[in-house]
């Protein structure tokens, strides 16, 4: 794939052709504890940022890259996006790593599937920011009314979740089990997931429906049996699924928008808790969310409503029968667009997962720097979504600086 | 063909009608919006913050209209500089006699997602400027009272002053605006000069036309500049590069362009 794009990177990008200039930014970070939770200092760390375009005559290359630095990770670099787009025949057509974003939902991802994530600072910053980019090849054209969009990825890469003894670990407590190492698909065409979307405003509705054929971006443990101390052996694997899916958004009398998705998995394997069989269970899992959007002057305000649904739910399960989350959100500009501002509050229904509460406020005194202090709270039982995090309520700051 | 306010009425049509002697100021405000001004428009745009101590700051953008039929489609390309690179805007704006309200979508890079806004509140500063999102509005005159008052010059140009007031509450809450003053050139019909006035009647904000040129035989607003008396802010509009009846695709005005960003590859021979 990289040779890939460096030969299609030389036939889109000659010398002479229009390049722009590279926009980069350093930003600078630290966070604390408002608790006594050991470390007081919670984030110290770097980002460096690029991004680059490139255009020929028949095409452009596109690169962003980030380079991290903290004290959990040491440091880190991974691609943005990496990827060269050009016109065939009428579609807009792109190869390489490359982030896609289907839905119109507020920093949630009910429909939003096709990248995994990377959840190292666990949900806590916007989405684009812990979506991996991955290969992809995409298509899209207008067909008559309907704007078409397919996306092949022919390698699957999985969920990144947080290392162990990092800030935003989960809590798992052990899990009383022998894991195998886990199983990836090998990387064949025929291993690869294909999705089709197709889209088209009307008479004030937008809409949007997909399919997916993909696989689980977290895996299930399937158990193979049990070791002679009679822990159960588990073997990790990441599942094929068929998702199903639709979104809405229509604009309401009295300044209000209404958004809506929906995604459906008929076969959606599931680890369960049952002392027979290899430990899955599989049966159709609906997700939905209802969100209004309200504009005022400089401010939009979002209330969102989402509930995964596991039809068929047997005892064992390791999830809800409805996990029912909540969000409210208010964010604006003031001051000539020098002062950004956004409160967002998460609680799921289930009294035990908790809340989260996320506050920013930014301060660009020019176009070149920005300054940021955020703070994030969050409530809950200890095994809790949020909860699990209760003792880790922080206050972060970040400096900007592009050139 | 129509006109929008501010950002479609800088590029201005024009015409050589010569003016009726005794027009309505619903007549003018009519021939304002209804001047042919091509089939689509493609234009670079330079939007130029000054604050009230003349730091300065600017964004470029890349304008796109096209007509269907009786309705228009808006898309604004934000290039530059980074912080609002890749911004985009689109809107559908529908004949005035339909009665519908404008269809507004917004893509913001840093969420790689295309989102549909309400358009009741167009109060919303313009990316920071001083031109409000109401300001790059098609005009609209059957929702406001409008009244020729005199006439005064404008740019050394002869014009027919006109003031406007909205019909309803639900018009001062999308506009902001509770009285406005427009000054019409008399023989091109381009707004030349604008005034706002709040609730106790104040003039807090001010449009004035710097710059206004014929480009393929349609008088085009190039220059325009927008004054806040109460910060004391400006923000200016500047055209270059303007352009009609290109044949501009359809692509241009649908929501994937926002996603994969105005290339050369999809603005053959424009730039």
């Amino acid at each position: 794939m990289r040779r890939l794009i460096a030969v299609l990177a030389m036939v889109c990008a000659p010398a002479g052709a229009g390049a722009a200039p590279i926009d980069a930014d350093l930003r600078l970070l630290y966070g604390a504890h408002l608790h006594d939770t050991a470390p007081r200092t919670v984030l110290r760390g770097a980002q460096l940022q690029a991004s680059y375009v490139a255009e020929g005559p028949s095409g452009s290359l596109h690169l962003a890259g980030r380079l991290r630095w903290n004290d959990d990770y040491r440091s880190t670099a991974d691609w943005r996006e990496l990827y060269v787009s050009t016109q065939l025949r009428g579609w807009s057509v792109s190869a390489g790593l490359q982030q896609e974003v289907w839905g119109r939902a507020d920093n949630l991802r009910v429909v939003d599937l096709v990248n995994p994530l990377d959840l190292r600072d666990f949900v806590l910053p916007d989405l684009a920011d812990y979506r991996i980019a991955v290969p992809m090849l995409r298509a899209s054209r207008p067909l008559g009314d309907w704007s078409a969009s397919v996306v092949y990825l022919p390698w699957f890469v999985p969920n990144r979740p947080a290392k162990a003894g990092s800030e935003f670990a989960l809590a798992g407590g052990g899990m009383g089990a022998v894991v195998l190492p886990e199983r990836r698909p090998a990387r064949r065409l025929r291993n690869g997931e294909l999705g089709l979307q197709l889209s088209r405003s009307l008479e004030g509705l937008d809409v949007s429906g997909f399919l997916f054929a993909t696989r689980d971006d977290d895996p299930v443990y399937r158990r193979l049996g049990f070791d002679a101390a009679g822990l159960p052996v588990l073997q990790p694997e990441y599942r094929r699924q068929l998702v199903a899916g639709l979104s809405l958004a229509r604009p309401l009398p009295g300044g209000l928008t209404l958004r809506a998705e929906g995604a459906a998995v008929p076969h959606a394997v599931r680890t369960v808790d049952r002392p027979a069989g290899d430990g899955l269970a599989a049966s159709p899992v609906v997700s939905g969310l209802l969100g209004l959007d309200y504009l005022w002057r400089d401010w939009m305000f979002t209330a969102q409503a989402t509930d995964r649904f596991i039809a068929g739910w047997q005892t064992g399960e390791l999830q809800r029968r409805h996990t029912v989350l909540y969000t409210l959100s208010a964010s604006g500009s003031a001051m000539a667009g020098r002062l950004e501002s956004r409160v967002s509050f998460a609680r799921y229904a289930a009294h035990d997962d908790g809340s989260w509460l996320q506050l920013k406020a930014t301060w660009k005194p020019g176009d070149r720097s920005a300054y940021t202090l955020g703070a994030d709270l969050f409530w809950g039982a200890p095994q809790g979504v949020f909860g699990q995090f209760a003792a880790k309520d922080r206050i972060t700051l970040e400096a900007l600086y592009r050139f | 063909m129509k006109r929008r306010h501010l950002l479609y009425c800088l590029l201005l049509a024009a015409g050589s009608a010569p003016a009726a002697p005794a027009l309505t100021a619903d007549q003018i405000l009519e021939r304002v919006r209804d001047r042919p001004d091509g089939r689509d428009i493609y234009s670079d745009v330079t939007l130029v913050l000054v604050d009230a101590d003349g730091r300065r700051r600017e964004r470029t953008l890349v304008y796109l209209e096209k007509k269907y039929g009786r309705d228009e489609r808006l898309t604004l390309y934000f290039t530059g500089p980074a912080e609002v690179k890749g911004v985009g805007l689109q809107t559908l704006s529908h004949d005035e006699a339909d009665g519908r309200p404008d269809e507004q979508w917004i893509y913001l890079p840093a969420l790689r997602q295309v989102r549909r806004v309400a358009s009741n509140d167009k109060r919303g500063a313009f990316m920071g400027s001083q031109f409000a999102y109401i300001d790059l509005d098609r005009l609209r005159v059957s929702d406001h009272r409008q009244t020729l008052v005199g006439e005064e010059k404008a740019m050394d140009r002869d014009c027919y002053l006109i003031e406007r007031v909205p019909l309803s509450d639900e018009v001062v809450n999308r506009t902001g605006y509770h009285r406005q003053r427009l000054w019409v050139d008399k023989s091109s019909f381009v707004v030349l000069k604008q005034t706002y006035y709040d609730a106790a009647g104040v003039l807090f904000k001010a449009l004035e036309v710097r710059r206004l040129e014929k480009v393929q035989d349609i008088w085009t607003v190039m220059e325009s500049v927008m004054h806040d008396r109460v910060n004391n802010r400006s923000s200016t509009l500047v055209f270059s590069n303007v352009r009609y009846d290109l044949g501009l695709a359809d692509a241009l005005f649908q929501q994937d362009i926002l996603k994969t960003g105005l290339t050369h590859g999809n603005l053959p021979a424009l730039r």
